[in-house]
């Protein structure tokens, strides 16, 4: 019985690999997906500064910050210490087979620390408090809620919007005491970054030239090798790692660096406007959701579609969400109707933290302006993914045409200026 | 740490005197040791390494699961290896990543068809760490198992690259060189089929200089490719000559 074990994993018998590869050869992925194709990633954030729910697909993974006062390494003597960890624990499957298991969980440390401390994406000494003494933490714990392929991304997406939704306290160091100030004496500070690194993972076969993005465990565990690559918004590679038995070209992981660094910057924008709505959200008078609400399906996901829409239509880097409640309040009703899948888990009726016209309010205003801004500027290749969203918008966005034209084109000059 | 120091001077000389593209100096040796059906030595500079390779043999233990080959390697650095005391040889973090990488890189390598159901053990000591260790293992291993005699699609080479502040591609990282805080890039290639097996990058670097500093280590992978053939075939003439009968085994 145990001798079979790790065959309760999908992908790692022998029929479902040579099945994946021919599927793989004619272009085909199991869940409909192009070659090129992402899933819809989703956030949610809790009550509790640096907590993070990210889920794409079914890989659902959660991330918390926390921060402590400690000593500094002798090395580093004016530097704060950042600690990332991932635990797997939870999904590890009752057949693993200890090597595996093990594997896993190294690659995933080991990347992540490449990726946000080797390539100094915070600004470590921006946390020092007292030189050789006292420096700030801070400390990522990643947890794995569940593995359907591509762990790589949804952690790196969860630590870093956990870190760029967190907040420290501030402290006053005089005399060699430390005096540490509560919420309610001087706002939370935000930590400094020096830049935004995000990971794509690309699989590869041997049957086929073609890597697959974004694979699910099926795919996962079926492949040949495995590139990861994490690009910053700035377009700087900081960690690369492509391995496995199926040896690539140079060319082919340069086609995969291109495109890998044309979706961090995305995903970096998408985790700054997720940041700036969930802001708003907290300054609403009701209580904020907790992470609890995952449970009954009832916590506020934003959505990496309906959020990125906007941006591939405008370009526009900031996007200014106080333009947007003015509209949707008419809306409201026949929006309900055509929800897109990906945000129905928000309910309208049992939701007693927010009214329920804020709540689509928040999913609307990023429904808005795509459609009415379909034949603006030209976009990057990066549009594709998000046709297949457009085609079901569509038949809901006309009354709200005339409205949004006028306000986008003064985003468009915007638009312009901030690129 | 503020950022990275020169690595290349006005005169275009590296820290050890090295031009940019240059290798270090490389020795090697095949069959070292008696007891293991493969053994190799080799220097790069001043990183040395030993591997000793068993096999193939009967997959032992929970390894029996497929009809696939095993290949199990340890990668290990001997306590004296580095400046300070290193306190454990292996098993720490760092140790079960390169293991997996070399594992990751040889399975591209061997033939696997050709053993199946069996065990082939590859152990890598670091004797001296002077940067560039795993690419120095990867070689090292490619070395012993040539003497085991394991039928290899190729020769698998590994070599690291890095970027000076003034955006030149150097070749062959040293370990002063490795924590000043420039790029490293470590690629182990099949220099012939220009294929890459494994590669791993740390530090950042733009994504324009990243297919430079590729091609860089991919023209140190032919170079150490040509070099460990060359020390094959010598090899080979020795052991196969007359006056070395009684060593041959």
């Amino acid at each position: 019985m145990f001798l079979n074990a790790n065959l309760f994993e999908p992908g790692k018998s022998k029929s479902e690999r040579s099945f994946i590869q021919s599927a793989v050869k004619q272009n085909t992925r199991f869940d409909g997906r192009k070659s090129n194709e992402f899933r819809d990633v989703k956030l949610t954030f809790g009550s509790d500064w640096g907590t993070v729910a990210v889920s794409m697909g079914d890989t659902k993974v959660l991330a918390q910050v926390s921060c402590d006062i400690g000593t500094p390494s002798s090395a580093r003597a004016n530097e704060g210490t950042l600690y990332l960890n991932v635990d797997i624990k939870g999904v590890a499957f009752l057949d693993e087979i200890q090597s595996t298991h093990d594997q896993r969980f190294l690659t995933l440390n080991s990347l992540l620390e490449r990726t946000f401390r080797s390539s100094r994406c915070l600004d470590l000494e921006s946390l020092c408090i007292a030189v050789e003494q006292h420096v700030w933490c801070v400390r990522v714990d990643i947890n794995v809620l569940n593995h359907d392929g591509n762990l790589y991304d949804a952690s790196t997406i969860a630590a870093l919007a956990a870190l760029m939704h967190f907040r420290r306290p501030e402290v006053s160091y005089a005399e060699g005491e430390i005096h540490t100030f509560s919420e309610r004496e001087r706002e939370l500070m935000p930590l400094l970054f020096l830049h935004y690194p995000v990971s794509v993972t690309y699989c590869v076969y041997k049957s086929s030239s073609h890597p697959l993005v974004d694979p699910t465990l099926l795919e996962e565990n079926a492949a040949d090798s495995i590139i990861v690559l994490s690009f910053n918004s700035y377009q700087e590679l900081c960690t690369l790692n492509a391995g496995g038995t199926a040896p690539t070209n140079v060319r082919t992981i340069m086609q995969c660096a291109r495109s890998a660094a044309n979706r961090s910057k995305a995903v970096v924008q998408f985790i700054r406007k997720a940041l700036e709505l969930d802001a708003e959200r907290r300054l609403q008078p009701n209580r904020v959701a907790g992470l609890v609400d995952l449970l009954n399906d009832t916590a506020p996901m934003l959505s990496f579609k309906h959020l990125m829409e906007q941006e591939m239509q405008m370009e526009v880097v900031q996007q200014s969400s106080c333009e947007e409640p003015i509209q949707p309040k008419e809306t409201v009703a026949h929006e309900q109707l055509h929800k897109v899948t990906e945000i129905a888990e928000t309910p309208m009726d049992e939701s007693s933290w927010l009214p329920s016209e804020q709540n689509l309010q928040q999913e609307q205003l990023v429904e808005d302006v795509p459609q009415s801004l379909k034949e603006s500027t030209p976009i990057t290749a990066t549009t594709s993914k998000s046709k297949p969203n457009r085609g079901k918008n569509k038949a809901s966005k006309k009354q709200q045409l005339t409205q949004r034209k006028q306000d986008q084109s003064d985003s468009e000059e915007e638009v312009t200026l901030i690129l | 740490m503020s950022g990275r120091m020169e690595l290349l001077s006005e005169q275009g000389l590296r820290l050890d005197g090295r031009r940019p593209h240059e290798l270090r100096r490389i020795k090697c040796k095949l069959g070292v040791f008696e007891q293991p059906d493969g053994s190799a030595y080799m220097e790069q500079g001043n990183t040395k390494v030993l591997a000793a390779v068993y096999g193939p043999h009967q997959a032992k233990g929970k390894k029996t699961e497929g009809n696939d080959l095993v290949i199990n390697c340890q990668y290990s650095q001997a306590t004296f290896s580095t400046s300070e005391r290193k306190n454990r040889p292996r098993g720490d973090r760092k140790s079960q990543e390169f293991k997996m990488y070399l594992q990751q890189a040889l399975s591209a390598a061997i033939k696997s068809e050709l053993y199946p159901r069996s065990q082939i053990d590859i152990y890598v000591e670091v004797l001296q760490a002077d940067g560039a260790n795993y690419a120095v293992s990867l070689n090292a291993a490619t070395l012993a198992l040539i003497d085991a005699g394991i039928c290899l699609n190729e020769f698998v080479v590994a070599c690291t690259a890095s970027l000076s502040k003034a955006n030149i591609p150097l070749t062959d990282i040293s370990h002063i060189e490795e924590v000043s805080g420039g790029p490293k890039l470590t690629i182990a290639a099949l220099p012939t089929a220009e294929k890459i097996a494994f590669m791993e990058m740390s530090e950042r670097f733009h994504i324009d200089q990243l297919e430079t500093v590729i091609e860089t280590a991919m023209a140190g992978c032919r170079e150490i490719r040509d070099i460990l053939e060359s020390a094959v075939k010598e090899h080979l003439i020795h052991i196969g000559s007359a006056a070395d009968w009684a060593r041959v085994c």
